[in-house]
């Protein structure tokens, strides 16, 4: 072995990262060692046993294609007699079928298509959608032509499709990014610069991305260590991928024809992949393109995604390769290879529910019980009951609460507040996914700040705003940070300003809330009490002094109180509903604070309101409509300016606040606001005794 | 490297890599451990320290045509595809004249095998068998003749009420040059008395084949696996072997056989996973420390497996093959045959030397 590549082998195993020379060295290394490094890295980021897959369709909603790829054996150019643009009926036939087979989501994906205008891709995210299905749709090259064709630039593209329903855009047609084989590959495609620069603009926008590799055509290794180092650049800048996910060329049917390369090529560059991408958290395997042999032997090569089920596959299928998994074929394949198959969305959340077992295992020999698991790992999980993927709370009271790792403080905030914390390099134990007598709560992220541990959960998601405001389950949310052991809860929130002293940008610390809601569930307790709560005050008081104090020096303005006025949405308020709120004592209005603080309040959790200020409420400001734009357009620039900048800020202030959250001294009746049922016998001493 | 780490994951298997360091024989309990093992590198980089010590780069194949004569069988065994009784439409029996069209029309190709296997058919005559072997040897002088499993030569030696031994002699003047390995299935009595009850039992397949060996007869041994046997019975499968080979010292390669489950009476049952086939080469390259070579048939496997399993302890991945019919009546989806490029290609991308062979492992140049 040469000097870097031994260089490599131990920067590895310190968990180190490579440097790009390093990185090339790879290649050169027996493809068992490389595995059982890129096991090892598996394992760091992903200690579990599990692997997970997503059950979706893949939809091409045309085949007609101005681009032209010499390696593409799907699409048709304009004109062609074989050309397409799939029907709404047959969509609605497809989706409706999805939806039956227990799918979650469609990768929706098509040719470059020279007429279709911005509206149709629209109106079909919003359709998608409309049958409760993810959209991981468009691929970068679509994303850059729609942009071309409507002349509205990429930001604006995206911004439009995220607001018709977008989930999360695939890694396609990356192919190689280096412009030397593009240019010999597919002359007519998005340029390498092109297809980061969409990526990096649906990042920033909060919209997660998957990134792809498709190897074993015109390129050399070195190349795909630039396409490598080139995402691992991008990620460190972002943070926005979810997956990488190599394939290999397949030749039939194409134009550039040749020899597909084989398993071994294909494990080493899966394993060369999750050494160097030491920032992007999932590897997936393609079975479509390596068979359920390769891909399964692919887990041991640092994958930890199988990938979809793919109740349809139309372009790989086209070069005639056709290898088909059910999904209790990828179920079974997981648990023989010994791990535990999870169902996840396109966002890499687990999908309760809906895991069956695994067909018996043919006598004891094809199966592998997983005795051993490789050191650091922690020791498999049967899914309970074959029903759940992920942890549930235990509903009984055998373990002590709180637990002995407590964690004492927890921040409830934003989409993807957590991302704020990993790009400050905050030490991050990981994220713990509970499922509740109330539902399956949202991942609850861990760090470690001077000593501190602190909790991050975002009420609306990760990446998107997948769950808007009347949809939060405030009750798994909340149940799932009590069983971690939090009992003083910083809550987040964005409300506009009713009171125009309070102007975009400026912080406030709410005292009381009109609660003008029209959709709960406002109780843990529904159909039998257990009986009243005072709220007065709703906040809790000691948290509220030691907010304001640590507040004192902070660059932005701070109020000290204000009435939160809560309203139901998903829709924004008329201007005689805010003239009604501002009647009766409203300062601020959201739809965030309402059921969640009365929630907190029923398990005795402190919890306190820190607003930031967006934008002036309906007709308190005079604002013309802008179409396409949300709160941007109830803001002047100057004024989202300031607002941004408290956006910016926001990680840095929360390290601040919540130390002081954590050691504020405890003068409140927050832990004991349940006493009157606990004496009266309704409620028992454990919290955890009180839900059935 | 060859040091356990970070190879090995497991330190179940450590004791096992003190062993093969120190060439040590592996016993049954040994065998269960890599079996049981999840750490699928840790068992393939222990099966591959041994075929580097016995092979180093090289990596076989041979070109070679297969002869499924006939699919006519007395056996019906359960997990076969391949077998029709006598008068079943899809029952088949090539004359003579058919089988040597079919060796005529590739005379021009560089074969060095031809690789004759059938049914247990319960009329055709012993001189017919002799007639195929002197007929083909008469079209090509210089090809070996790997014909017949041990299963097969009993079946001839009962038509043709000859000893074992009398029916090898008869067939090597004929031409027969080898033996191929199937019909060892799994030596369990549990599972030839559910599967194939009818077939020549563990204790006859081996007498045959020592017999083949005190002739000067080598052969080949396979296992099939992946239908109901536990993995008790495949380590003890490869004991028996392993104690045959001690005595005779004739067998030159083992070849594990994934079973498939289409089209026969076990169709209920999953195809075997690319971990289990690994694992089964892997660990039968460390049972079987008295066999020189190791084969895994990519027709059963796939061509992407065959390659993966030179890293795991196979050093031959078979041959162009390019009529194959027993595992494709199984429903195999791989190609019925592979040509040589393609097949040097797999090994070379694998790391490996590819070096063409004729039967006995003497290197064609």
């Amino acid at each position: 072995m040469d000097r870097l590549a031994a260089t490599a082998v131990e920067k590895i195993l310190a968990g180190e990262r490579l440097s790009p020379m390093e990185a090339l060295a790879l290649w050169d290394l027996d493809l068992l060692l490389l595995g059982s490094l890129a096991r090892r890295v598996r394992f760091r980021l992903h200690p579990e046993r599990v692997v997970t897959f997503v059950s979706d369709r893949n939809i091409n909603y045309t085949n007609i294609c101005l681009s032209g790829c010499r390696f593409c054996a799907f699409y048709r150019p304009p004109g062609h007699p074989g050309g397409y643009v799939l029907s709404r009926e047959e969509l609605a036939r497809k989706l409706a079928e999805t939806r039956e087979l227990g799918g979650t989501g469609i990768l929706l994906q098509g040719g470059l298509h020279p007429d279709l205008p911005l509206s149709f891709y629209e109106d079909l995210v919003a359709f998608i959608r409309g049958y409760g299905l993810q959209v991981h749709g468009f691929s970068p090259p679509e994303i850059v032509f729609f942009a071309h064709q409507s002349g509205l630039g990429l930001k604006e593209v995206l911004r439009r499709l995220m607001a018709a329903g977008l989930t999360s855009i695939p890694g396609g047609g990356a192919e190689i990014l280096c412009d030397g084989v593009r240019r010999l590959l597919s002359p007519g495609k998005a340029t390498a610069a092109q297809w980061l620069q969409v990526m990096e603009t649906a990042h920033r926008l909060g919209l997660r991305t998957t990134a792809t590799m498709m190897f074993g055509h015109l390129e050399t290794r070195a190349e795909r260590t630039e396409h490598l180092l080139k995402l691992r650049e991008l990620q460190d800048r972002t943070g926005g991928f979810t997956a990488f996910i190599p394939w290999t060329f397949q030749p039939g049917g194409t134009a550039l024809g040749g020899e597909a390369v084989g398993a071994h090529e294909y494990l080493r560059t899966l394993a060369v992949s999750r050494l160097v991408l030491d920032n992007i958290p999932h590897l997936q395997v393609s079975w479509v393109t390596q068979g359920d042999k390769v891909a399964q032997v692919a887990l041991e090569f640092g994958a930890d995604d199988f990938g979809s089920t793919m109740i349809e596959e139309n372009v790989v299928a086209a070069t005639g390769v056709t290898f088909r998994l059910s999904r209790e074929e990828i179920v079974r394949l997981i648990s023989q290879a010994g791990y535990t198959p999870r169902q996840r969305d396109h966002l890499y959340r687990p999908v309760e529910g809906n895991i069956r077992e695994a067909r018996p295992a043919q006598a004891s020999a094809g199966a592998f019980p997983p005795e051993t698991p490789p050191e650091g790992a922690a020791a498999p999980q049967p899914p309970a009951g074959g029903e759940r993927g992920n942890s549930a709370c235990p509903p009984g009271t055998s373990a002590p609460w709180p637990p002995p790792d407590a964690i004492p403080v927890a921040l409830i905030a934003r989409v993807g507040a957590h991302r704020d914390f990993l790009d400050r390099g905050v030490e991050y134990e990981g994220s713990r996914l509970l499922t509740t007598p109330f539902g399956q709560a949202n991942p609850v992220h861990v760090f470690r700040q001077g000593g501190l541990r602190f909790a991050v959960l975002s009420r609306h998601g990760e990446a998107g705003y997948e769950v808007s405001a009347p949809f939060v389950n405030d009750r798994a949310n909340l149940y799932a940070l009590k069983t971690l052991g939090v009992r003083r809860i910083l809550a987040w929130c964005a409300p506009g300003a009713i009171n125009p002293a309070m102007a975009p940008g400026h912080l406030v610390v709410p005292h009381d809330i009109l609660d003008e809601t029209t959709h709960g569930p406002y109780t843990f307790f529904p159909g039998r009490g257990p009986g009243f709560i005072r709220h007065q005050p709703v906040f809790c008081p000691s948290l509220r002094r030691a907010l304001l104090a640590a507040l004192e020096g902070c660059p932005f303005p701070v109020h000290d109180g204000g009435v939160y006025a809560a309203t139901t949405g998903p829709r924004l308020e008329t201007v005689a509903e805010i003239r009604k709120l501002k009647l009766l004592g409203g300062d601020l209005v959201g739809q965030t604070l309402v059921p969640e603080v009365f929630l907190a309040r029923e398990l005795e959790l402190c919890y306190v309101a820190l607003c930031y200020v967006v934008n002036f409420a309906e007709g308190v400001a005079p604002r013309p409509y802008q179409p396409g734009v949300l709160f941007e357009g109830l803001a002047t620039e100057e004024e989202t300016a300031r607002v941004q900048a408290v956006e910016a800020a926001f990680g840095e202030l929360a390290l601040k606040l919540l130390p002081a959250l954590a050691t504020a001294t405890e003068e409140c009746f927050c832990s004991r606001l349940m006493e009157r049922y606990r004496r009266r016998g309704d409620l028992g001493e454990d919290w955890r005794t009180w839900f059935p | 490297m060859t040091g356990p780490e970070p190879y090995i994951s497991d330190a179940a298997l450590l004791p096992v890599y003190d062993k093969v360091m120190a060439q040590e024989r592996l016993d049954f309990e040994d065998g269960l451990t890599l079996y049981r093992s999840p750490d699928l590198l840790g068992v393939g980089f222990l099966a591959n320290l041994v075929r580097r010590r016995l092979h180093g780069d090289r990596a076989y194949y041979i070109y070679n045509q297969h002869l499924n004569y006939s699919n006519v069988c007395v056996n019906g065994c359960r997990f076969c595809a391949f077998g029709k009784p006598k008068g079943d439409p899809q029952a088949y029996e090539m004359s003579l004249e058919e089988i040597f069209a079919k060796i005529e029309a590739r005379l021009h190709e560089p074969i060095t095998e031809i690789h004759i296997v059938g049914g247990l058919h319960p009329d055709l005559p012993f001189s017919y068998y002799l007639e195929m072997l002197r007929g083909i040897k008469r079209l090509r002088p210089t090809v070996h003749l790997q014909a017949f499993t041990c299963v097969e030569i009993a079946h001839l030696a009962e038509l043709a009420g000859l000893s074992v031994a009398d029916t090898l002699e008869a067939l090597k003047e004929a031409g027969l040059g080898s033996l191929p390995g199937g019909g060892a299935e799994v030596f369990s009595s549990r599972i030839r008395r559910e599967l194939c009850p009818r077939k020549l039992s563990p204790e006859g397949w081996l007498q045959v084949a020592q017999t083949a060996h005190r002739l000067g007869l080598r052969t080949n041994a396979t296992m099939l696996y992946g239908h109901l046997e536990t993995l008790e019975e495949r380590v003890e499968h490869l004991l028996r072997l392993r104690a045959a080979q001690d005595e005779t010292g004739g067998f030159l390669t083992f070849i594990p056989l994934a079973f498939h489950p289409a089209n026969t009476g076990l169709s209920h049952l999953s195809h075997t996973t690319g971990f289990d086939d690994l694992k089964t080469i892997a660990v039968a390259r460390l049972m079987l420390d008295n066999f020189p070579h190791i084969k895994s048939f990519w027709i059963m496997i796939g061509p992407k497996l065959a390659q993966l399993s030179l890293t795991f302890g196979a050093d031959d991945i078979d041959g162009t093959v390019i009529e194959e019919r027993i595992t494709h009546m199984a429903g195999a989806q791989t190609p019925t045959g592979l040509p040589r490029q393609a097949l040097e290609r797999l090994i070379r991308e694998a790391g490996c030397e590819p070096v063409e062979r004729d039967t006995l492992y003497n290197v064609i140049s």
